[in-house]
Protein backbone atom coordinates (compact mmCIF):
# COMPACT_ATOMS: atom_id res chain seq x y z
CA UNK A 1 0.00 0.00 0.00
CA UNK A 2 1.36 3.21 -1.14
CA UNK A 3 0.68 6.53 0.68
CA UNK A 4 0.87 9.84 -1.63
CA UNK A 5 -0.60 13.10 -0.70
CA UNK A 6 -2.05 15.40 -3.71
CA UNK A 7 -2.55 19.03 -3.51
CA UNK A 8 -5.79 20.35 -5.46
CA UNK A 9 -6.34 23.80 -4.74
CA UNK A 10 -5.39 24.81 -1.61
CA UNK A 11 -6.64 21.20 -0.06
CA UNK A 12 -4.53 18.04 0.82
CA UNK A 13 -5.72 15.15 -0.66
CA UNK A 14 -4.34 11.91 1.53
CA UNK A 15 -4.11 8.63 -1.00
CA UNK A 16 -3.91 5.07 0.07
CA UNK A 17 -3.34 2.97 -2.61
CA UNK A 18 -2.39 -0.70 -3.58
CA UNK A 19 -2.02 -0.55 -7.72
CA UNK A 20 1.09 0.33 -9.42
CA UNK A 21 -1.59 1.78 -12.32
CA UNK A 22 -3.30 3.95 -9.85
CA UNK A 23 -0.55 5.54 -8.31
CA UNK A 24 1.19 6.33 -11.58
CA UNK A 25 -1.72 7.73 -13.25
CA UNK A 26 -2.35 10.32 -9.98
CA UNK A 27 1.92 11.10 -10.32
CA UNK A 28 1.31 11.36 -14.36
CA UNK A 29 -1.62 14.28 -13.73
CA UNK A 30 -1.48 15.61 -10.17
CA UNK A 31 0.67 17.44 -8.04
CA UNK A 32 1.82 15.01 -4.97
CA UNK A 33 3.94 14.90 -1.99
CA UNK A 34 5.17 11.16 -1.33
CA UNK A 35 5.15 9.22 2.11
CA UNK A 36 7.73 11.35 3.89
CA UNK A 37 4.80 14.56 3.58
CA UNK A 38 3.46 14.86 6.66
CA UNK A 39 0.09 17.23 7.27
CA UNK A 40 -2.93 16.70 8.57
CA UNK A 41 -5.33 16.10 4.82
CA UNK A 42 -8.35 17.78 4.56
CA UNK A 43 -9.85 14.40 3.13
CA UNK A 44 -8.55 10.85 3.15
CA UNK A 45 -8.93 8.38 0.28
CA UNK A 46 -8.32 4.79 0.14
CA UNK A 47 -8.03 4.31 -3.72
CA UNK A 48 -8.93 0.72 -5.37
CA UNK A 49 -8.79 -0.71 -9.00
CA UNK A 50 -10.61 -3.50 -10.08
CA UNK A 51 -14.18 -1.74 -9.90
CA UNK A 52 -16.97 -2.00 -12.40
CA UNK A 53 -17.10 -1.77 -16.27
CA UNK A 54 -15.63 0.22 -18.96
CA UNK A 55 -17.69 3.54 -18.93
CA UNK A 56 -21.40 3.24 -20.01
CA UNK A 57 -22.73 6.75 -19.60
CA UNK A 58 -22.61 9.86 -17.41
CA UNK A 59 -25.85 8.69 -14.60
CA UNK A 60 -24.76 8.89 -11.08
CA UNK A 61 -27.07 7.05 -8.52
CA UNK A 62 -26.63 9.09 -5.38
CA UNK A 63 -27.54 7.18 -2.15
CA UNK A 64 -27.59 8.28 1.60
CA UNK A 65 -27.51 6.25 4.18
CA UNK A 66 -26.41 6.99 8.02
CA UNK A 67 -23.82 9.41 7.77
CA UNK A 68 -22.80 8.02 4.57
CA UNK A 69 -23.11 9.49 1.21
CA UNK A 70 -22.53 7.00 -2.22
CA UNK A 71 -21.92 7.89 -5.75
CA UNK A 72 -22.10 4.99 -7.71
CA UNK A 73 -21.61 4.95 -11.68
CA UNK A 74 -20.72 1.88 -13.78
CA UNK A 75 -17.21 2.48 -13.74
CA UNK A 76 -16.44 4.13 -10.59
CA UNK A 77 -17.98 4.26 -7.05
CA UNK A 78 -17.48 6.70 -3.74
CA UNK A 79 -17.97 6.40 -0.15
CA UNK A 80 -17.55 9.32 1.68
CA UNK A 81 -18.65 10.48 5.18
CA UNK A 82 -20.94 13.22 5.54
CA UNK A 83 -18.33 15.46 7.12
CA UNK A 84 -15.61 14.41 3.86
CA UNK A 85 -13.08 13.54 5.94
CA UNK A 86 -12.84 10.08 5.00
CA UNK A 87 -13.73 8.51 1.47
CA UNK A 88 -13.57 4.74 -0.32
CA UNK A 89 -13.16 5.15 -4.10
CA UNK A 90 -13.01 2.57 -6.40
CA UNK A 91 -12.53 2.82 -10.31
CA UNK A 92 -12.40 0.50 -13.52
CA UNK A 93 -9.74 2.39 -15.43
CA UNK A 94 -8.03 6.06 -15.79
CA UNK A 95 -11.12 7.58 -16.94
CA UNK A 96 -13.54 6.24 -14.24
CA UNK A 97 -10.33 7.68 -11.60
CA UNK A 98 -10.71 11.26 -13.34
CA UNK A 99 -14.17 11.64 -13.31
CA UNK A 100 -14.55 10.12 -9.63
CA UNK A 101 -11.99 12.39 -7.96
CA UNK A 102 -13.53 15.66 -9.97
CA UNK A 103 -16.80 14.07 -8.56
CA UNK A 104 -15.36 14.09 -5.10
CA UNK A 105 -13.94 16.86 -5.46
CA UNK A 106 -16.79 18.81 -6.64
CA UNK A 107 -18.95 17.65 -3.92
CA UNK A 108 -15.96 18.36 -1.20
CA UNK A 109 -15.70 22.24 -2.33
CA UNK A 110 -19.03 22.79 -2.38
CA UNK A 111 -19.87 21.30 1.05
CA UNK A 112 -17.39 23.71 2.74
CA UNK A 113 -18.63 26.12 0.86
CA UNK A 114 -15.14 27.02 -0.60
CA UNK A 115 -15.97 27.19 -4.08
CA UNK A 116 -17.07 25.31 -7.51
CA UNK A 117 -15.80 23.07 -10.49
CA UNK A 118 -16.86 24.66 -13.22
CA UNK A 119 -16.73 23.84 -17.16
CA UNK A 120 -14.61 25.41 -18.96
CA UNK A 121 -11.05 26.44 -19.49
CA UNK A 122 -9.45 29.22 -18.31
CA UNK A 123 -6.55 30.93 -19.82
CA UNK A 124 -4.03 33.56 -18.02
CA UNK A 125 -3.63 37.33 -19.66
CA UNK A 126 -0.98 39.37 -17.90
CA UNK A 127 -1.06 38.13 -14.45
CA UNK A 128 -5.49 37.60 -14.69
CA UNK A 129 -7.55 34.41 -15.21
CA UNK A 130 -10.15 34.38 -18.22
CA UNK A 131 -12.46 31.78 -18.16
CA UNK A 132 -14.17 30.32 -21.35
CA UNK A 133 -17.48 28.26 -21.10
CA UNK A 134 -20.04 26.99 -23.20
CA UNK A 135 -22.07 23.62 -24.22
CA UNK A 136 -20.40 21.12 -26.05
CA UNK A 137 -18.86 21.78 -28.76
CA UNK A 138 -18.91 25.37 -28.11
CA UNK A 139 -15.18 25.83 -28.40
CA UNK A 140 -14.02 25.75 -24.61
CA UNK A 141 -10.77 23.77 -25.74
CA UNK A 142 -10.65 25.12 -28.57
CA UNK A 143 -10.11 28.40 -27.46
CA UNK A 144 -7.91 27.88 -24.98
CA UNK A 145 -5.85 26.34 -28.05
CA UNK A 146 -5.94 29.34 -29.94
CA UNK A 147 -5.08 31.20 -26.81
CA UNK A 148 -1.24 29.67 -26.57
CA UNK A 149 1.17 30.59 -25.79
CA UNK A 150 -0.64 32.05 -22.69
CA UNK A 151 -0.80 29.69 -19.86
CA UNK A 152 -3.70 27.50 -18.77
CA UNK A 153 -5.07 26.91 -15.49
CA UNK A 154 -7.61 24.64 -17.02
CA UNK A 155 -8.66 23.52 -20.17
CA UNK A 156 -12.12 21.24 -19.03
CA UNK A 157 -12.76 21.77 -15.35
CA UNK A 158 -12.13 25.20 -13.66
CA UNK A 159 -11.79 25.57 -9.96
CA UNK A 160 -12.68 28.66 -8.89
CA UNK A 161 -12.44 29.56 -4.85
CA UNK A 162 -15.44 32.10 -4.10
CA UNK A 163 -15.16 34.21 -1.20
CA UNK A 164 -17.00 37.56 -0.35
CA UNK A 165 -13.61 39.11 -1.00
CA UNK A 166 -12.29 37.62 -4.55
CA UNK A 167 -12.75 35.14 -6.73
CA UNK A 168 -9.41 32.94 -7.52
CA UNK A 169 -8.33 30.14 -9.95
CA UNK A 170 -6.72 27.11 -9.29
CA UNK A 171 -4.48 25.08 -11.39
CA UNK A 172 -6.91 22.60 -12.45
CA UNK A 173 -5.34 18.77 -12.58
CA UNK A 174 -8.64 17.52 -13.97
CA UNK A 175 -7.70 18.38 -17.41
CA UNK A 176 -8.94 17.00 -21.05
CA UNK A 177 -5.98 16.85 -23.64
CA UNK A 178 -4.23 20.32 -22.59
CA UNK A 179 -1.66 19.30 -20.00
CA UNK A 180 -0.36 21.61 -16.90
CA UNK A 181 2.77 23.17 -17.06
CA UNK A 182 2.69 24.51 -13.43
CA UNK A 183 1.13 22.85 -10.40
CA UNK A 184 1.44 25.51 -8.56
CA UNK A 185 -0.21 28.74 -10.23
CA UNK A 186 -3.25 30.16 -9.21
CA UNK A 187 -4.28 33.67 -9.90
CA UNK A 188 -7.31 36.22 -9.80
CA UNK A 189 -10.21 35.69 -12.13
CA UNK A 190 -10.65 38.64 -14.33
CA UNK A 191 -13.70 37.66 -16.99
CA UNK A 192 -15.50 35.16 -17.87
CA UNK A 193 -17.06 34.39 -21.48
CA UNK A 194 -19.81 32.08 -22.67
CA UNK A 195 -18.28 31.01 -26.15
CA UNK A 196 -20.37 30.92 -29.45
CA UNK A 197 -18.17 30.17 -32.61
CA UNK A 198 -18.93 33.10 -35.60
CA UNK A 199 -17.86 34.57 -38.32
CA UNK A 200 -16.57 37.79 -36.64
CA UNK A 201 -15.53 38.48 -32.88
CA UNK A 202 -18.16 40.17 -30.89
CA UNK A 203 -18.09 40.58 -26.89
CA UNK A 204 -21.33 41.35 -25.11
CA UNK A 205 -21.73 42.20 -21.44
CA UNK A 206 -24.42 39.85 -19.67
CA UNK A 207 -26.90 41.24 -17.05
CA UNK A 208 -26.09 39.60 -13.73
CA UNK A 209 -28.79 37.52 -13.50
CA UNK A 210 -28.70 36.17 -16.92
CA UNK A 211 -25.02 35.29 -16.43
CA UNK A 212 -25.89 33.50 -13.68
CA UNK A 213 -28.83 31.71 -15.22
CA UNK A 214 -26.76 30.50 -18.11
CA UNK A 215 -23.50 29.69 -15.62
CA UNK A 216 -25.99 26.84 -13.16
CA UNK A 217 -25.46 24.12 -16.20
CA UNK A 218 -21.86 25.03 -15.97
CA UNK A 219 -21.09 23.27 -12.69
CA UNK A 220 -20.06 20.24 -11.99
CA UNK A 221 -22.01 18.64 -8.96
CA UNK A 222 -24.38 15.92 -8.11
CA UNK A 223 -26.33 16.71 -5.34
CA UNK A 224 -27.90 14.07 -2.65
CA UNK A 225 -30.14 16.85 -1.10
CA UNK A 226 -31.83 20.28 -2.03
CA UNK A 227 -29.74 22.30 0.25
CA UNK A 228 -26.95 21.72 -1.98
CA UNK A 229 -28.34 23.78 -5.05
CA UNK A 230 -29.15 26.65 -2.86
CA UNK A 231 -25.18 27.01 -1.78
CA UNK A 232 -24.14 26.79 -5.30
CA UNK A 233 -26.85 29.72 -6.55
CA UNK A 234 -25.25 31.53 -3.56
CA UNK A 235 -21.42 30.67 -4.65
CA UNK A 236 -22.52 31.64 -8.42
CA UNK A 237 -23.99 35.22 -7.47
CA UNK A 238 -20.86 36.01 -5.38
CA UNK A 239 -19.09 35.21 -8.66
CA UNK A 240 -21.28 37.47 -11.21
CA UNK A 241 -21.35 40.23 -8.69
CA UNK A 242 -17.80 40.21 -8.75
CA UNK A 243 -16.50 38.94 -11.96
CA UNK A 244 -18.23 40.47 -15.44
CA UNK A 245 -19.61 37.82 -17.81
CA UNK A 246 -19.82 38.28 -21.27
CA UNK A 247 -21.19 36.74 -24.41
CA UNK A 248 -18.19 35.82 -26.96
CA UNK A 249 -19.10 35.43 -30.56
CA UNK A 250 -15.50 34.55 -31.80
CA UNK A 251 -13.97 33.69 -35.04
CA UNK A 252 -11.38 30.56 -34.74
CA UNK A 253 -8.27 32.50 -34.40
CA UNK A 254 -7.16 34.60 -31.83
CA UNK A 255 -8.16 37.52 -32.68
CA UNK A 256 -10.33 37.57 -30.10
CA UNK A 257 -8.15 38.48 -27.59
CA UNK A 258 -8.15 42.23 -28.92
CA UNK A 259 -11.48 42.37 -27.03
CA UNK A 260 -10.37 41.02 -24.05
CA UNK A 261 -7.04 42.35 -23.08
CA UNK B 1 -61.74 36.28 -8.79
CA UNK B 2 -58.63 33.92 -8.22
CA UNK B 3 -55.94 34.77 -6.25
CA UNK B 4 -52.73 33.62 -5.95
CA UNK B 5 -49.40 33.31 -3.78
CA UNK B 6 -46.46 31.61 -3.58
CA UNK B 7 -46.37 27.97 -3.36
CA UNK B 8 -43.44 27.86 -1.00
CA UNK B 9 -40.34 29.88 0.76
CA UNK B 10 -37.68 29.67 -2.73
CA UNK B 11 -34.19 30.92 -2.40
CA UNK B 12 -34.41 34.51 -4.64
CA UNK B 13 -31.45 36.15 -4.93
CA UNK B 14 -31.52 39.58 -6.15
CA UNK B 15 -28.68 41.19 -8.83
CA UNK B 16 -29.00 44.52 -10.29
CA UNK B 17 -33.27 45.24 -9.78
CA UNK B 18 -33.65 41.67 -10.85
CA UNK B 19 -34.46 38.59 -9.43
CA UNK B 20 -33.46 34.70 -9.82
CA UNK B 21 -35.60 32.16 -7.78
CA UNK B 22 -34.56 28.55 -7.39
CA UNK B 23 -37.04 26.09 -7.00
CA UNK B 24 -34.38 23.33 -5.42
CA UNK B 25 -37.11 20.41 -5.29
CA UNK B 26 -37.24 20.90 -9.41
CA UNK B 27 -33.79 22.17 -10.01
CA UNK B 28 -35.30 24.58 -11.90
CA UNK B 29 -33.71 28.12 -11.96
CA UNK B 30 -36.37 31.22 -13.25
CA UNK B 31 -35.09 34.51 -13.39
CA UNK B 32 -37.53 38.02 -13.58
CA UNK B 33 -37.27 41.43 -14.52
CA UNK B 34 -37.53 44.59 -13.03
CA UNK B 35 -41.45 44.52 -13.65
CA UNK B 36 -41.08 40.74 -12.92
CA UNK B 37 -39.51 41.20 -9.57
CA UNK B 38 -42.02 43.60 -8.49
CA UNK B 39 -44.87 41.43 -9.27
CA UNK B 40 -43.53 38.46 -7.47
CA UNK B 41 -43.04 40.55 -4.43
CA UNK B 42 -46.80 41.24 -4.54
CA UNK B 43 -47.59 37.62 -4.45
CA UNK B 44 -46.22 37.36 -1.05
CA UNK B 45 -50.00 37.54 0.03
CA UNK B 46 -52.99 36.58 -2.14
CA UNK B 47 -53.55 38.91 -5.07
CA UNK B 48 -55.63 38.73 -7.80
CA UNK B 49 -54.35 39.74 -11.19
CA UNK B 50 -57.08 42.43 -11.03
CA UNK B 51 -54.81 43.70 -8.03
CA UNK B 52 -51.63 43.06 -9.45
CA UNK B 53 -52.33 44.86 -13.08
CA UNK B 54 -53.91 48.28 -11.39
CA UNK B 55 -50.58 48.02 -8.77
CA UNK B 56 -48.09 47.85 -11.67
CA UNK B 57 -50.41 50.39 -13.48
CA UNK B 58 -49.89 52.93 -10.18
CA UNK B 59 -46.36 51.94 -9.17
CA UNK B 60 -45.15 52.60 -12.71
CA UNK B 61 -47.54 55.27 -13.80
CA UNK B 62 -49.08 53.58 -17.11
CA UNK B 63 -51.83 53.10 -18.20
CA UNK B 64 -51.43 51.23 -21.27
CA UNK B 65 -53.69 48.16 -21.50
CA UNK B 66 -51.54 45.29 -23.01
CA UNK B 67 -50.03 45.23 -19.71
CA UNK B 68 -52.89 43.10 -18.68
CA UNK B 69 -51.77 40.42 -21.44
CA UNK B 70 -48.78 40.33 -19.93
CA UNK B 71 -49.57 39.83 -16.54
CA UNK B 72 -51.76 37.52 -17.24
CA UNK B 73 -48.98 35.64 -19.03
CA UNK B 74 -46.53 36.05 -16.39
CA UNK B 75 -49.02 34.46 -14.12
CA UNK B 76 -49.39 31.52 -16.04
CA UNK B 77 -45.52 31.25 -16.54
CA UNK B 78 -45.11 31.24 -13.02
CA UNK B 79 -47.33 28.52 -12.26
CA UNK B 80 -46.02 26.63 -15.19
CA UNK B 81 -42.92 26.50 -13.15
CA UNK B 82 -44.78 25.63 -10.15
CA UNK B 83 -43.52 28.39 -8.32
CA UNK B 84 -47.46 30.04 -7.19
CA UNK B 85 -50.02 28.25 -6.39
CA UNK B 86 -54.03 29.27 -6.32
CA UNK B 87 -54.67 31.15 -2.61
CA UNK B 88 -57.76 28.84 -1.04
Amino acid sequence: MEKLTLKIGEHFMQVMCASGDVIHMLKTHFQYFDHSFECQPDLAILLEDGYGTPFVDYEVHILKEGNQISFLRADYSIQVDDDYKQATVAVHDELALKHALMNLYSSFIVHHNWGLLIHSSCVIEEGRAHVFMGHSGAGKSTAAKLSYPRKLLSDEATILKITEESITVFNSPFRSELQSTDHHENCPLASIQLLEQSRSNKRLKLKKAEALLQMTDKVFFWSYRAEEPTKILRLLKLVVNEIPVYELHFQKNNTFWELIS
Amino acid sequence: MASYIHKEKFEVLELDGESVILNADAFMVTTLNEVGSFCWSLLHEPCTIRQMIQTVQTHYAVEDESIEQDIEQFVTHLMDCGLIRHAS
